[in-house]
Parts: C-alpha cells; sequence; structure tokens
C-alpha cells in the first residue's frame, strides 16, 4: 500500500539521493532572491504580529479578528502543503492516476467541516477543541485526553513534514540537511513564539497565494505548450509513461475492497478531526464568518486539486519523455518531489523555477509553524492553564508557558527530524490521519450531535481510537512491512479507519449508555450532599 | 461567553442548518462514494475513453466532477445556511 497523504510522498521521494537539483546544475539566483524575499516578508509580518500578539486571544486566536475571507485562504493554506504541490504530482509521474485519487479524496474532506462542525466550533470553544468538549464533558479528564490526541496528531504530522522539509530544501538550494532542519525549525519558532496566531495566519495567507498564483501559471503554461487541448497532454502522458494506458487505473484500488474503502474513508473524514485545521475557526469573529470562510477555503483547495490534474499529467507529459530530467533508470531526477520543479523549469527556465522552488519552500513554513502553534496551545492552554495551574495561572503566565512550549516542540520537532533523516518516516502521515478519523472526529460529532454522551464514554471511545489507530498502523503495512522489514503485515489494512472509526463510535456510545443507566443514582447522591 | 454556554446544552440538532448540513454530507459521500464504488466495481467503466479515440478517461471527467460537487455544495450550503440563521 502506497503512503497515505502526499506529504508522506515528498518524504519518500525525497529520501532517492540527492542529484543537482537543476539540469545544469550550480546555484540558480532566482531561487536564492526569492527564498530570501520570503523569509524577509514573513519576518516582517511577525514583527508587525508581535506588537500586537500581546494578550492570550491575540496569541491564540488572532483576537477573533480575522475575516472569513482571510481565513479561508489560510485554511486552504493548511490543507494544500508542499505533498499537494510537489508530491501528487509525482506520484501521477511515477504511477498514473494514484494521484488523482488523493487529489479527489482530499477535496472532499473540507465541506464536511462546514457541513458539520464549523458553525458550532467557532460557537462554542475559545481557543482549542478541547474548549468545545469542555462545554458538555467534565473539564479535566477530557482536556487531559484532547491535548494528548492533539499532540499525537501534531507531532507526527511535524516530523513527516521535518524530514520531507530538510530533504527538499537539500535538493532545491543545495543546502545541507542539517543546516535546513535548523533553519526551518528557527524561523517556524520565531513567528509563533513572536507572532502566535496573527503571524501565523499571514504567513499562511501570503503562502496560499503565491501557491495557488505558481499552480495557475504552471497550469496555463503547460496547457498552452499543448495547444490548450486536455486531451492532447493526456495522449502524451499515456504514450511517454512505461505503462501507458494502464496508468488510467490506480493502483491503491488494486488490493482489497476493504483497502479501498478506508483509504476513502480516511482521505474524506480524516480532515474534519486534524487539530491544525478546526483550531483556524477560533480565528474568526463568529458562526457566520466560520462558514463563510470554509467556502473560500474549499474554493481555492478543490480549485487547486483541479489544477492537480493538468500539472500531474502536464509534468509527466513533458519532462517523462525528456532525458534531461530523467536519471539513468528513467526514473525523475531528483525523485518524484522533484517533477513539478523540473516541469517549471522546462516550461519557464531558472526563473519560474526558482519560483516554483521558494513557493514550496514557504509551503513548508507555513504548515509547519501552523502545527507548532497548535501543540503549543494544546499544552499551554489545555493542559496548563485550565489544569496544572488552574488556580495560579495568569493570562501573562498563559501566553509564557505557550512560548516555552513553542521552543520545546520547534526544538524537539528539529531532533526528530535529524534523528528520523534516514528513516521512512511515511507511516506518520498515515498515522495522523487515522487517529484523527477515530479519535477526535468521533468524540467532536458525538459532543455536537447526540445529547447522551457522557465523559466517561468519550474519554472511552477516543482512547480505544487512538491506541487501535497507532497499534494497527504499527502492525500493518506501513510500520511492520516498511519500516521493520518484515514480509506480511499482522493486520493488513492501511490506513486501519474502516476498523477504527466505528469502534471508537461504537465504545463511545456503549459506555455512555451504560454510565448512564448508573447516573441517576450518583446524580441523586451527590444532590443530597449538596 | 455565558450566552455560549446555555447553547452549549442545546443539541445541535434543534438548529436550524443543522438536518441541511447532514443533508448536504450525506450528498456529498454519495457523490463521492460512487466515484470510488465505481472503480471497485467496474474498473473498466472508469477507465474507458469519454469519447472514442480520446485519451482522458471516464474517471478523469469524474474526478474533475466530484471536486466541482465540493465546490457547488459548499456554495449551495453557505447559501442556505445564511439565509436559515438570518430569520
Amino acid at each position: 500500500m502506497r503512503s497515505l497523504l502526499p506529504a508522506g510522498l515528498v518524504v519518500l521521494g525525497g529520501a532517492t539521493p540527492a542529484f543537482a537539483a537543476e539540469p545544469g546544475g550550480g546555484m540558480n539566483v532566482a531561487a536564492v532572491t526569492m527564498f530570501v524575499a520570503i523569509v524577509l516578508v514573513t519576518l516582517g509580518i511577525t514583527y508587525w504580529a508581535a506588537r500586537r500578539a500581546t494578550s492570550a486571544d491575540q496569541f491564540y486566536a488572532a483576537g477573533g479578528q480575522i475575516s472569513g475571507f482571510q481565513n479561508g485562504i489560510a485554511l486552504a493554506g493548511d490543507m494544500i502543503s508542499a505533498g499537494a504541490l510537489l508530491g501528487l504530482a509525482g506520484l501521477i509521474c511515477a504511477s498514473g492516476f494514484d494521484g488523482l485519487i488523493f487529489a479527489v479524496g482530499y477535496a472532499t474532506g473540507l465541506p464536511f467541516v462546514v457541513f458539520l462542525v464549523a458553525e458550532r466550533l467557532r460557537k462554542l470553544g475559545r481557543y482549542t477543541v478541547a474548549d468545545v468538549l469542555a462545554t458538555r464533558l467534565a473539564e479535566t479528564p477530557i482536556r487531559i485526553f484532547t491535548a494528548v490526541a492533539t499532540l499525537v496528531i501534531v507531532m507526527f504530522y511535524l516530523i513527516a513534514q521535518m524530514v520531507g522539509a530538510g530533504q527538499l530544501i537539500r535538493l532545491l538550494f543545495g543546502l545541507d540537511y542539517l543546516y535546513a532542519q535548523i533553519l526551518v525549525g528557527a524561523l517556524m519558532i520565531c513567528y509563533v513564539m513572536f507572532g502566535g496566531m496573527v503571524a501565523t495566519t499571514w504567513v499562511q495567507i501570503v503562502k496560499a497565494v503565491l501557491l495557488l498564483g505558481a499552480g495557475i501559471a504552471i497550469s496555463l503554461l503547460v496547457l498552452a505548450s499543448f495547444g490548450f487541448n486536455y486531451d492532447s497532454l493526456v495522449a502524451r502522458a499515456v504514450a511517454v509513461h512505461p505503462r501507458h494506458a494502464a496508468i488510467m487505473m490506480p493502483q491503491v484500488y488494486s488490493g482489497s475492497v476493504w483497502q479501498s474503502v478506508s483509504l476513502g474513508m480516511t482521505l474524506m473524514l480524516g480532515t474534519a478531526g486534524l487539530p491544525h485545521v478546526l483550531m483556524r475557526f477560533f480565528t474568526v469573529p463568529d458562526a457566520r464568518a466560520a462558514r463563510v470562510s470554509v467556502f473560500w477555503a474549499v474554493m481555492c483547495q478543490s480549485g487547486f486539486f483541479a489544477l492537480i490534474f493538468v500539472i500531474g499529467f502536464g509534468a509527466l507529459a513533458v519532462i517523462g519523455g525528456d532525458a534531461a530530467y530523467l536519471d539513468a533508470r528513467g526514473a525523475i531526477r531528483g525523485g518524484g518531489n522533484m517533477a513539478t520543479i523540473h516541469l517549471s523549469h522546462a516550461l519557464g527556465g531558472d526563473r519560474l523555477m526558482g519560483l516554483v522552488s521558494a513557493v514550496a519552500f514557504a509551503t513548508i513554513l507555513a504548515v509547519v509553524a501552523g502545527l507548532t502553534l497548535t501543540g503549543a496551545s494544546a499544552v499551554s492552554h489545555d493542559l496548563y492553564a485550565r489544569i496544572i495551574g488552574r488556580r495560579s495561572a495568569t493570562e501573562r503566565s498563559e501566553i509564557r508557558v505557550s512560548r516555552l512550549a513553542t521552543v520545546c516542540l520547534g526544538v524537539l520537532s528539529v531532533l526528530l527530524g535529524i534523528a528520523f533523516q534516514t528513516q521512512n518516516v511515511a507511516y506518520m502521515i498515515s498515522l495522523a490521519y487515522a487517529v484523527s478519523c477515530s479519535s477526535t472526529l468521533p468524540l467532536l460529532i458525538l459532543a455536537l450531535y447526540w445529547r447522551g454522551l457522557t465523559t466517561r464514554g468519550a474519554i472511552a471511545g477516543g482512547v480505544v481510537g487512538l491506541v487501535g489507530a497507532v497499534l494497527l498502523t504499527v502492525l500493518g503495512p506501513p510500520v511492520w512491512v516498511k519500516v521493520l522489514g518484515n514480509a506480511a503485515p499482522i493486520f493488513p489494512l492501511d490506513p486501519p479507519t474502516i476498523v477504527t472509526m466505528p469502534v471508537a463510535f461504537l465504545t463511545a456510545v456503549l459506555v455512555s449508555v451504560l454510565d448512564r443507566r448508573r447516573a441517576p443514582a450518583a446524580a441523586l447522591s451527590q444532590a443530597v450532599s449538596v | 461567553m455565558s450566552a455560549d454556554r446555555t447553547l452549549a446544552r442545546a443539541p445541535n440538532n434543534d438548529l436550524p442548518q443543522a438536518r441541511l448540513g447532514w443533508i448536504m454530507a450525506l450528498i456529498q459521500t454519495l457523490i463521492y462514494g460512487s466515484f470510488v464504488g465505481t472503480f471497485i466495481a467496474s474498473p473498466a467503466t472508469m477507465t474507458r475513453p469519454v469519447a472514442p479515440g480520446m485519451a482522458v478517461t471516464v474517471a478523469t471527467v469524474g474526478g474533475l466532477l466530484v471536486i466541482l460537487s465540493t465546490m457547488v455544495l459548499t456554495g449551495l450550503y453557505v447559501l442556505l445556511a445564511n439565509r436559515l440563521t438570518a430569520r
């Protein structure tokens, strides 16, 4: 089974030995100029935001003053990672339609967020998902559980992004892996620590606009080189790929039916449980703005995934038959992630290639900053302010803790990024999505839509889902076979969502019902004692 | 915040747009499900050219239509929900 997410593909593809980023070799002036410009602009944003990010409200939620449109663009930025720009096109070059299966699946994720959770989230919460759950359930246990689930998802996602980023930056700019890690870590700590949600959101907006612009430019140029005839572009792609017409049948669907359905479910539902996506809804003024923001996010994100239909087959059609971009084995020079970069070189020379490389870099920075902020909020808001320091915490000490947590998470992710450099970390994204589908999403849906949910039920369901998703991923193809090198997986499905998600829902419902049956007596004794 | 807290106790199903949300989620699932389902049940249908002699397959057009449906359904939801909550 293929890795679940394109960000994982960045990781996979980047693991191949480095080649010179461009056919000519040497430093790309356009790339370095854009790279420096992006760093300066984002640091400028952070400086501007730092003077505003002094209250907890500003730090976690940008004071709830991000407009629906702005938040929508930032949200789309969260969803379209470097994996979407580079990994999907690389996957299409390597195995054809598979890349489009992911593009279509991810596109269906955000609508669910607006249909079922976005508005309620904004209405009930302040800074974190746990705020929402704590309005109905006992605060201490639910915050501890949600913080742990958030940290699990964020850390796995972050490590995968860091490893992918290090390898990508090494390929794009010739920077050593170690320095790339430190550079990305330092910049992300800087954005989050000084600029909080305000800076993180604006960095994300800048990146999303650049990314969409670059995507549209590449698509138009590649279509133009085929006389704006999409069919002849696809025909050329099919002709140059060694497997020809067979590439139109996705290999991800070659396994069992359960496997295909489980993958489909995960792609569609995983988004609605990702804490860094959900946290975005606390930055807008009200529920209506939350709704409007997902509308803009869906327009941008779905538009971008539609462009992948052009960019992916375009990359295959243009560079698939060009020896300058292929290595001796006929694979893409520098790995699959370089497909889009090579395509931009073929279309617009060094200048366009430099631009697209820099945009990919900005994308990585924005995504890791968003993840770090989400993890830091779970520590400072849920664990510190509401539990550990419930009596002593002040707004100022809470912000101090969140800055400390940001530094710790940043340093930890750099260290883990270095530790996992040569490891296959593609499973970490699968894991983040599986945990999201099996623990945070079921709790959120039940808490929002089912009156009967009790604290015990929520914790039981969440823990079963979290542990189940981690355990079955370890015993499944992504870790048991691809990392540990065993011949056959103990658990056959990757991702395990089709098993773990229903089990989490069932456990939560069952325990809640049993809990309720006992509850009247407990409630009575409590009432008497009061 | 206090108004929000009392709201929290009201089940979400009572909100005017909750039913709409579930209907939209169901439609989206059916659309995406039929894309995935057709691939599983009849791969030949999906890999067939959309017109004789063309390289573009049914699945390529289908995939683009699924993506388009996310935009249309979300747009429709926001439009209707804004109207429902404006009352």
